[in-house]
């Protein structure tokens, strides 16, 4: 092949990220304190003002049911991504996309992609409000289990047809070593999840299910050394440092996945209470985020969620409101696949965590999201407080709330917040896999088989026809 | 209004350009040091913290209220009556090697700051030498350490076996926090203090410069 060949194609693939480099090295030099105290807030408040949507978050009706308001937010988006772009702090820059830029990258953004072989072969389709489509649900997030746990765990969890894909969980020991970050431990421990991840795989029959990669990797190591060990094309989780900023890390996996032929995912939170201030602003800061990734790293899979700063979750009423109106935001107006998870606070076995997932999965899936993984049993942070039932119950709520009204989601979301909202910002932590399984049949203790079949039912009861999930119902 | 009602709104509002020559006025007019900090600053710092948590200030208002306060204290240092100090203490603050999760460090900076300490803020994914370098440095009272992740969680116990192995562990307290931390991990690994949340941090900073180093322990979770 000539030179001029390959480098026809090398541009084709990767041509946007070295762009984005070039402008991050090259653009114009600002602390990253005052991008953060002062650039983004002040961009955001001003341009919350101009489209007149200071204070129209209404915390009585969690679920948005106002077409215009949610096209505001969109329009507020996109003029906040044009004003800010992306900050870079390793070069302690800008990376700005202009409107022309932004206008040809946004014609482009593709409306589906397919990830998985074979049977595991699953089309991820962008989806409107109240679309009729199921939406795709991955398994779980990225939660610290004790390494003889990982493979059970994982069987467990994908043994339903529900799950499409599996992302976590991950790994803090590597064959009894510690799994420190930023060390050549982690670089094994990509290549270990690989094998411990297709072991659990071949024992549910799941042959050729797709993953999002790389689940056990603090920084870009076990990224390099994992993703390229599977069958692509796969999801790549190469997640920004921030939201409205990217960083070497998320380039460096961005590269290797695009050669691999894989699928870029990518997001970070926005925090209500945090820089972004309060849910208008901080709504804003996650549609623009959402708005740049495509054109700033190629992004297919974005989705940068909003959580409540208080308490580190997104299932009390400001959570709701701020993720279910930046999501109908962008599904209304664009064909962006959108992502984005949904954050319990409350622990496996707790009544609590079951009605946050009903209220944060039906407003996510009625708002129109593509795509999610779950659970965040716990937060996310007790280690071993995940179980395939959180998994399961999670999936149903997202799948059987497809096709629901905007209006029906906020009746269910109203009901249900009452039920636990004192509790969130010191919530109960659950009990551990080994509590609540038989580690050796992968069974339900009795009490908690019972308390997940009357969640179902409950869930039935406000309105979501809940699928079955093809292991114990 | 009067000054010390002038003095909070500034703090309130983070007016670094007027903070200081609103002191001045303060402490020509008489008022003393302790007042100043009393009844401009703390009330207007009590305030910030009370309406975050009303969702009516945001994050950034807070680090403006505390580099403020910072100012404040600054200039009426020389002021203070012997005996009584200008900062609560000082805080070494960072997240541990490997972690990028600063949103809970950076607002447990911000509440100490806030809150009358002075706090350097080392920023992410920090190393266990950078640490003891800046501690020993700056002579700071306190190291406080986030981690967020389960990998990273491991360099809080290297930091504290280093400075062990090194003779330097009862020089500072060590303070530790993030979602995958408690109260018995902390206790483990032989830290002086755990805190849940950034505003209990303030009550386990306070209580921890009441003690010497390895001396005892404080947990505050609720
Ligand atoms: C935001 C977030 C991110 C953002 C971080 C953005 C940023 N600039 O901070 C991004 C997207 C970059 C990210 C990336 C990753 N993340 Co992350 N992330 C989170 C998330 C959703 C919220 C954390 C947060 O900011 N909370 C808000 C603050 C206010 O709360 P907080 O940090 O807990 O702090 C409070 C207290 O803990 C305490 N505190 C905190 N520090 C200290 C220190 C002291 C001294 C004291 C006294 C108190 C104290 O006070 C704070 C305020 O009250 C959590 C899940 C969750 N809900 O907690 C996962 C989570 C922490 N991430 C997780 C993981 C696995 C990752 C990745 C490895 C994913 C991947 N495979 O790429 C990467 C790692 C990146 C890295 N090298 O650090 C896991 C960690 C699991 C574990 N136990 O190790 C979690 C729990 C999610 C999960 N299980 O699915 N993440």
């Amino acid at each position: 092949m000539e030179k001029k060949e390959i480098d026809e194609q090398m541009r084709e693939r990767h041509g946007k990220i070295l762009r984005s480099l070039d402008k991050a090295r090259t653009g114009k030099h600002i602390t990253e304190k005052e991008w953060d105290t002062k650039i983004l807030p002040n961009t955001l408040k001003d341009v919350a003002k101009e489209f007149g949507l200071l204070k129209t978050c209404d915390i009585e009706n969690p679920v948005n049911s106002d077409p215009e308001l949610a096209d505001r937010f969109f329009k507020a988006g996109w003029e906040a991504a044009q004003r800010l772009g992306f900050y870079c702090p390793d070069t302690e820059s800008i990376i700005r996309v202009d409107l022309a830029e932004l206008e040809s990258e946004f014609k482009k953004v593709p409306s589906s992609f397919v990830a998985g072989s074979g049977e595991g072969e699953r089309t991820i389709r962008a989806r409107r409000p109240s679309d009729g489509h199921e939406p795709i649900f991955t398994a779980p997030l990225s939660i610290q289990m004790d390494e003889e746990l990982y493979i059970p765990l994982s069987q467990g969890i994908v043994s339903s047809k529900l799950i499409d894909f599996q992302e976590g969980p991950s790994l803090d020991t590597v064959m009894g070593s510690p799994l420190l970050a930023d060390t050549p431990y982690e670089t094994f421990a990509g290549i270990y999840e690989y094998h411990l991840r297709t072991e659990a795989q071949r024992r549910a029959g799941r042959k050729g299910m797709g993953n999002a990669l790389v689940s056990s990797a603090s920084t870009h190591f076990g990224f390099l050394s994992g993703f390229n060990l599977y069958e692509q094309p796969q999801i790549a989780l190469c997640l920004n440092p921030a939201f409205m900023k990217i960083n070497y890390t998320t380039f460096h996996k961005c590269f290797v996945a695009n050669e691999q032929g894989g699928n870029i995912r990518s997001e970070s939170p926005t925090m209500i209470g945090g820089y972004t201030g309060g849910p208008e602003t901080t709504a804003i800061a996650s549609i623009a985020t959402d708005i740049l990734q495509f054109p700033v790293c190629g992004a297919v899979l974005p989705g940068s969620p909003s959580y409540d700063i208080r308490y580190s979750g997104n299932c009390g009423r400001h959570g709701v409101w701020t993720q279910s109106m930046a999501t109908q935001a962008i599904a209304r107006n664009s064909n962006i696949i959108l992502m984005k998870t949904i954050n319990q606070v409350a622990g496996p076995s707790d009544d609590m965590f079951f009605y946050e997932t009903i209220v944060g999965m039906t407003a996510a899936s009625a708002s129109g999201q593509a795509f999610t993984i779950s659970p965040r049993s716990a937060g996310g942070s007790k280690k071993n407080h995940l179980t395939p039932i959180e998994a399961w119950y999670n999936a149903a709520v997202f799948k059987g709330a497809a096709g629901l009204s905007l209006e029906k989601a906020n009746e269910i979301c109203r009901e249900v917040i009452p039920l636990f909202e004192e509790h969130l910002m010191n919530p109960p932590k659950g009990k551990s896999f080994r509590d609540l399984f038989d580690i050796d049949t992968l069974q339900p203790i009795p009490e908690y088989k019972e308390q997940y079949m009357k969640m179902r039912e409950f869930a039935e009861s406000l309105g979501i026809p809940m699928p079955g999930d093809g292991v114990i119902c | 209004m009067g000054i010390l009602k002038k003095i909070e709104e500034a703090i309130y509002d983070g007016d670094e350009d007027n903070i200081l020559d609103l002191v001045q006025e303060a402490l020509d007019g008489g008022i003393s040091a302790e007042r100043i900090i009393a009844e401009g600053g703390v009330v207007a710092l009590d305030r910030l913290g009370e309406d975050f948590n009303n969702l009516e200030v945001f994050l950034p208002e807070l680090m403006m209220g505390g580099d403020c306060m910072k100012m404040l204290i600054e200039k009426v240092k020389p002021f203070l009556e012997a005996g009584s100090s200008a900062f609560s203490g000082k805080v070494i603050i960072g997240c541990a090697k490997g972690d990028l999760h600063d949103i809970g460090k950076s607002l447990v900076a911000t509440e100490l700051a806030v809150h009358g300490f002075e706090v350097i803020d080392l920023g992410v994914d920090v190393s266990t030498n950078r640490f003891i370098e800046t501690a020993e440095k700056e002579n700071a009272d306190i190291i406080a350490v986030s981690a967020l992740l389960t990998t990273s969680q491991y360099y809080m116990e290297e930091l504290i076996n280093r400075l062990t192995d090194e003779g330097k562990r009862d020089k500072y307290r060590i303070a530790v926090g993030g979602g995958p931390i408690s109260t018995e991990y902390a206790r483990k690994i032989g830290a002086d203090g755990y805190s849940r949340t950034a505003n209990l941090a303030v009550t386990m900073a306070k209580g921890l410069m009441k003690m010497e180093p390895t001396k005892d322990f404080v947990s505050v979770v609720a």
